[in-house]
């Protein structure tokens, strides 16, 4: 608020009034007397209990109803001031919260693995790993051996091939270790083979007196294989037809 | 952009508006307790100390504010704006009531104010110099008491009083003046200094 000659009497002191304050006020108060006069009765008029009216609550209750008839509330939903902070609408789109926060979620994640990457933990995981298979197949070496059948020593399958009187000469031999076949394939017990002979206990081999196997098949048999399941096999025996 | 909301009884009183024109309800809470009182005093001044005219008047003029909020002009300062509308309001019912035809600026000025005065001094200490000020003020001139009563009661500088009875500020100035030296001489029994 402006200064006026009121305010000058009543802040300042006679002797501390300028020129310009002096001629200004010279015509309510010349002396000092009357300067003096002059402030303590606005002092005293300031100071005075000014009566305040205090309005009544019916008046504000129906000014209340009143607002509230000429501006219709729109209901108020939560999102609509988050959308309103998050998503400004009189503000640019690079100003905007919500990409910002994009922004910088962005850069962090490119950023991220270069922070994460550490060379030193990686030697150390590389000879871990080494460790672990190292490990590891000791470990299957151990369980293959301690799972092991006693299998018997296999003679290895000799297959006489016929006489195809072709140019290859005389007959030949092919000496091929069988795999295991699936159970699925015909079991066929040789029991003349001398190899089975030698490797079954005379006990299984004998008990039935018909001579059937009574043993353990597991153990002691062998699977024929169809042909059809070894290709390179069946190549050899129909190159013999 | 800012995250929390400035409270309301940190904003300006045209910043209130500009909330009530966007119908913020908290804003014109926060404008009618600031300015309640202020304008019912005001009006019981100057309607013949009628307290349901005042009390009217005063809802009238908010009403306005809740109607037409976008009649005020945001470069206008809204206390001086208030106040006029209060003036206009006033020299309205003046005319309404035909009680101007012998005075200059709508008030009897052998309007009896002594019961009312009556009540009132009771709640003040200086009963004596509240009475003498009463009275002095009642032998003043209107449009010299109303400018005294403006600058002294409701505060406003010189340059409000001007906007608000649309007068020049050395107009102003000058019934400013003139009070001060009447009240000054018709109160100088009661000054202490000069009674020492």
């Amino acid at each position: 608020m402006e200064r006026d000659y009121l305010d000058i009497i009543k802040d300042k002191e006679f002797i501390e009034l300028t020129t310009d304050e002096r001629s200004e006020i010279s015509e309510l108060c010349a002396s000092e007397d009357e300067f003096n006069a002059m402030k303590a009765m606005l002092f005293q008029i300031d100071g005075m209990v000014v009566e305040t009216i205090e309005p009544r609550k019916e008046t504000k209750e129906s000014l209340d109803q009143l607002f509230v008839q000429t501006h219709p509330k729109v209901a108020p939903l939560w999102y609509n001031s988050v959308l309103a902070v998050v998503i400004p609408k009189d503000k640019p789109i690079y100003r905007q919260p919500i990409m910002q926060l994009a922004a910088a979620f962005l850069i962090f994640w490119m950023v991220y693995p270069f922070f994460s990457t550490d060379l030193a933990n990686n030697t150390t995981q590389l000879a871990q790993v080494e460790k672990t298979e190292v490990e590891k197949q000791a470990e299957t070496n151990d369980e293959l051996e301690s799972n092991e059948v006693e299998l018997p020593t296999e003679e290895p399958l000799n297959v006489a091939a016929p006489s195809t009187g072709s140019s290859q000469g005389p007959d030949y031999l092919v000496e091929r270790n069988m795999p295991l076949a699936p159970a699925s394939s015909s079991l066929v017990v040789d029991a003349t083979s001398p190899a089975m002979m030698d490797d079954v206990s005379s006990d299984e081999f004998w008990s039935h007196p018909d001579g059937v196997f009574t043993g353990s098949a597991e153990s002691t048999i062998s699977y024929a294989q169809p042909a059809d399941e070894t290709a390179d096999l069946l190549d050899l025996l129909t190159a013999t037809f | 952009m800012r995250l929390i909301k400035t409270p309301y009884s940190k904003l300006s009183d045209e910043e209130l508006m500009i909330a009530i024109i966007n119908g913020d309800k908290r804003a014109f809470d926060e404008l009618y307790q600031r300015y309640s009182g202020p304008l019912v005093s005001y009006f019981f001044r100057m309607l013949w100390k009628d307290r349901e005219k005042a009390e009217d008047f005063m809802h009238d003029l908010f009403a306005k504010i809740v109607r037409k909020p976008d009649f005020f002009d945001p470069t206008r300062k809204f206390k001086t704006w208030m106040y006029s509308v209060a003036n206009n309001m006033c020299k309205n019912e003046y005319k309404k009531q035909e009680v101007r035809k012998n005075t200059s600026n709508g008030l009897d000025s052998s309007y009896s104010v002594s019961d009312v005065n009556a009540n009132v001094l009771h709640e003040v200490q200086d009963v004596q110099f509240r009475s003498k000020f009463e009275e002095s003020m009642e032998l003043l001139d209107d449009k010299h008491s109303e400018a005294f009563k403006l600058r002294h009661i409701d505060g406003l500088s010189i340059k409000e009083i001007a906007e608000v009875l649309e007068l020049n500020e050395g107009t102003v100035k000058s019934r400013l003046f003139y009070a001060t030296k009447y009240l000054a001489t018709s109160l100088k029994d009661f000054n202490p200094i000069l009674n020492q």
